[in-house]
């Protein structure tokens, strides 16, 4: 898979949008709190520019790990800075500050990256019509490089390039920044652009 | 000596890149997850590289290969080839290895869906030193916990930052 569209780029935005608009609905109804999700441009990047991409790779994040499976294969990974997995907790459990993450805690970045997910990959395959089903997630605690490498690696055997999704939530006046990094493999990559040409044109 | 020589620089080495360079100078991994810093060292001259190795062997022509140097085989060569050109004093006998990194970071994650690349990674790196005749001094590989790994060429020594635990020296 060589160089994608502007045009192409513009379709792959406007799915992580409808993808965003979901999970925010969806959160705000579950925790009962006005929730705003907004996506920035999604930038599709060399495997090896990831980590400059979402800004440095030692710091210490949380990481939802999932492989996409269905009518389109690859992996993603959705991270959260140590401190705003924090933040993010407190905010979504009204538990005042929080230093480390318990049970409770990993149980919230683990259900909002689910959520997004989710959504992010419903928005994919309504656009596309095709099955696409994400499978367990898995969590891990540790520098970004580090988890970042173990999934670049295992996807880049099949693809050279990952789709990166700056992602914003707002909750109460606070600004809190992730990042949801798709990886499809090279055929998967193809069909999908392939879809979307058709679609736009 | 001019002022690049005597500096204390530290040059990073991100993904599937080496450096090459000389003493007082350090060289860095940041963050290994099943990737594998391979650190070679000739004490005499003090110079030495780092290579980031994110893939096992290259199983494909190099020709078809986006960046090469992400594999164990090539990346190990190249870098290892860039040392003597710039070493002109030394043969790969004077060379020493250590290396760091090769963790599964997910651990619910089964290692069949991984396809176990750390474990992979670091095999494939032990076997090129080994066929480069180049000894391997120390390593610390395997775990489920990221590295951050740092190269004294003044010294030779490897030191590996792991979150929360202490700081561990080759």
């Amino acid at each position: 898979m060589k160089e994608i569209s502007a045009m192409n780029l513009n379709a792959l935005n406007d799915i992580a949008y409808i993808g965003a608009e979901n999970a925010a609905t969806t959160l705000s109804n579950t925790l009962n709190k006005k929730i705003t999700i907004v996506i920035d441009n999604v930038k599709y990047t060399k495997v090896e520019s990831v980590p400059e991409q979402i800004g440095g790779t030692k710091e210490i994040a949380i990481g939802t790990y999932f492989r996409i499976k269905g009518s389109l294969a690859g992996d993603s990974l959705i991270l959260f800075r140590e401190e705003t997995a924090y933040k993010l907790t407190s905010l979504l459990t009204g538990s005042g500050n929080i230093t480390a993450l318990d049970d409770t805690g990993e149980s919230v970045i683990k259900e909002v990256g689910n959520t997004l997910k989710i959504s992010y990959l419903n928005a994919m395959a309504d656009f596309l019509e095709l099955n696409i089903v994400p499978s367990t997630p898995h969590i891990c605690k540790d520098m970004t490089g580090g988890m970042l490498n173990q999934i670049l690696a295992m996807q880049s055997q099949h693809s050279d390039n990952a789709l990166v999704i700056p992602v914003s939530f707002y909750i109460e006046n606070e600004k809190l920044k992730t990042h949801l990094i798709i990886i499809l493999d090279s055929e998967s990559m193809k069909k999908t652009i392939g879809i979307i040409n058709k679609k736009t044109c | 000596m001019d002022a690049e020589k005597t500096q204390n620089k530290r040059i990073l080495v991100g993904m599937g890149e080496f450096a090459v360079s000389h003493n007082p100078h350090t060289l860095s991994c940041i963050g290994l997850g099943s990737c594998i810093g391979v650190a070679l060292y000739d004490r005499i001259s003090h110079m030495g590289g780092l290579a980031h190795i994110m893939l096992p062997d290259s199983e494909e022509p190099v020709s078809k290969i986006s960046n090469p140097l992400k594999h164990a085989d090539l990346g190990i060569e190249a870098m290892l080839k860039e040392l003597l050109k710039k070493d002109n004093g030394i043969n790969t006998t004077g060379i020493t290895a250590k290396i760091a990194g090769g963790a599964h970071m997910f651990p619910t994650m089964d290692k069949s869906s991984s396809m176990d690349i750390g474990k992979r990674n670091a095999e494939c790196v032990k076997k090129k030193l080994k066929s480069l005749d180049i000894k391997l001094l120390a390593e610390d590989t395997g775990g489920t916990h990221g590295r951050t790994m740092n190269f004294d060429l003044t010294t030779g020594i490897v030191s590996i930052y792991i979150h929360q635990q202490e700081t561990i020296e080759l």
